[in-house]
């Protein structure tokens, strides 16, 4: 065997080898999560899904059922305002509605993903504060009784802060999908006498998959946050079910809650903790492989 | 006198375009008459798609872009801030270089676009008969017509080119622009395109951008000869084909310069 022929295959087996030993902590999390996560929910299956969380310390397993509702609800309302501001910035941007502020948009955007997510949590919690002094000085001017309360820690605050989170990952692929369009396809567009709102809902469903790996990668990227919720849905063990006290009091999320039991001394609530983990791991893997697939298809 | 304007459908005065300080257009002055094969041919590089993208306003959704001088379409001034450059493009219907149809998009919906939103018809029966007849016009409904449904992308170059005429004649425009159609497609292909130009001058006036001399010679009843952004010569297309008055002219149809 020549000289070069050894060099090159040692290199490979280095690289092969450092590769594999870097992916060793994402296996060992993955097992471990899977392992431990899989033992719990085995043992009772619907109840971990749906249960309350048991008395911490007793025999009892419960479950996390407010918590799973309350990301969905956390998600799900997130999504609703993040989504449209996202993608309809991207069309500010891209479809050049204004020269100058177009490319700011895309500027402070590209930013806010720097934002520690804690840090926007705390904005948010402050800007609830602000508003509610501001409304207690209108209520002093005008000599009427009372203080006007705000609630700070409920679902409504938390997907605010989950949006902000989630806007720049949406927004960044949105924009790329547009600015990706090929010249012709816009002046296709454009030439059928489109404004340039309609043009864009037009080209929108042409990058429409940009736009679902877009939403997949936010969606994710929110599923697994925890800070920016601490200030804000705040967590609760327990389903709130009227209405509306649903968006009034806190509410929980399986991230509030693998941070709260998992610190916790209480081997039933570590347990369920470790369900939270693998549930959650779950869901990202499925709609990290969704996205994929979209981008693959692209 | 009043004979002589309306017999004109397009008119441009003193155009000028620049894009960045790269001055493109240079004093344009063009008529064109009603239901006819205006050719505008020319080297590449010489202005000539420019000159169609500013007469539909395309040109504006490009930046650094400066535009002096008038266009009327039947003597309404087009390019002026009171007109909405959407209005303009839905009477100048366009065909571009490459075949661009949507390729997301089925044949019918490629047709259908337009008219539906843009609202000129009132029900699904209207836009069926619309689609159908804009797709005769392009001669293309015969092979497609059991097929309405299936993707743009499948049909072949020439086709695809022929659904985008269809999808601009479902606008019913009174001018349709055509950007070296037939560059990207085989000699069959150009030459169906060919003949259903002179056929649909029956219905629209077409202004037509080439870099061919011998196209030009063949479908066109009106030349211009635009080089370096200047109209040189134009006229009866026999005549600029027969006895050019200019020099450069007479080197282009010779095949000297292109």
């Amino acid at each position: 065997m020549d000289l070069r022929r050894l060099k090159s295959d040692l290199m490979i087996t280095g690289i092969i080898i450092i590769s594999l030993l870097g992916m060793i902590p994402l296996i060992h999390i993955f097992l471990t999560v899977a392992w431990r996560g899989i033992n719990v929910i085995a043992r009772d299956p619907l109840g971990v899904l749906f249960k309350e969380p048991p008395i911490p310390g007793s025999e009892e397993l419960g479950g996390i059922g407010p918590h799973v509702l309350g990301s969905l609800i956390l998600i799900s309302i997130a999504s609703l305002i993040g989504i449209p501001i996202s993608i309809l910035s991207a069309i500010y941007t891209v479809e050049g509605m204004s020269k100058r502020l177009g490319p700011l948009t895309s500027l402070l955007v590209r930013i806010m993903i720097e934002f520690p997510t804690i840090v926007i949590g705390l904005s948010v919690y402050g800007a609830v504060l602000l508003i509610e002094e501001f409304i207690n000085d209108l209520v002093k001017i005008f000599g009427l009784g009372g203080h006007i309360y705000i609630p700070r820690f409920n679902p409504i605050t938390g997907a605010i802060a989950l949006a902000i989170v989630m806007i720049p990952y949406v927004y960044t692929q949105s924009e790329d999908g547009f600015k990706n369009i090929p010249h012709h396809i816009r002046e296709a567009v454009y030439s059928l006498g489109f404004s340039r709102i309609r043009a864009s809902i037009v080209l929108s469903s042409y990058v429409k998959s940009a736009l679902l790996s877009g939403i997949m990668i936010g969606v994710s990227k929110i599923l697994s946050e925890t800070a920016p919720l601490l200030f804000t849905a705040f967590g609760n063990d327990h389903y709130v079910t009227r209405f509306p006290d649903v968006f009034l009091n806190p509410i929980g999320s399986m991230t509030l809650w693998i941070y709260k039991a998992g610190l916790s001394p209480y081997d039933n609530w570590i347990d369920l903790a470790w369900a939270a983990a693998f549930i959650l791991l779950m869901i990202i893997l499925v709609l990290f492989v969704i996205s994929r697939y979209i981008i693959y298809k692209r | 006198m009043k004979n002589i304007e309306n017999s004109y459908v397009l008119r441009i005065k003193d155009l000028n375009v620049w894009i960045g300080d790269r001055h493109v257009l240079k004093n344009i002055n063009l008529d064109i008459p009603r239901n006819t094969v205006f050719t505008i041919m020319g080297p590449s590089g010489s202005g000539k798609s420019t000159l169609l993208r500013t007469i539909n306003r395309i040109i504006e959704l490009y930046q650094n872009v400066k535009i002096s001088g008038e266009i009327y379409l039947e003597n309404i001034k087009i390019n002026d801030q009171n007109t909405r450059p959407e209005n303009v493009r839905r009477l100048i219907g366009m065909v571009f270089q490459i075949p661009n149809p949507l390729p997301h998009l089925s044949i019918y919906d490629n047709v259908a676009l337009g008219p539906k939103y843009n609202k000129l018809v009132k029900s699904k029966k209207e836009l069926d008969e619309l689609v159908k007849w804009a797709l005769e016009r392009a001669y293309l409904w015969d092979e497609v017509k059991d097929r309405l449904h299936e993707p743009a992308r499948v049909l072949s170059g020439g086709q695809q080119q022929r659904l985008c005429i269809a999808r601009a004649l479902a606008m019913k425009p009174k001018i349709l622009l055509m950007d070296e159609p037939t560059s990207n497609l085989d000699p069959v292909g150009s030459s169906k395109i060919e003949e259903l130009m002179i056929e649909l001058k029956k219905i629209v006036t077409i202004i037509l951008v080439t870099h061919y001399p011998f196209q030009a010679s063949r479908v066109s009843d009106y030349v211009a000869f635009i080089y370096d952004g200047q109209i040189i010569e134009t006229g009866p297309a026999e005549e600029i084909f027969t006895r050019p008055k200019n020099p450069l002219t007479e080197k282009f149809v010779t095949g000297r310069i292109g």
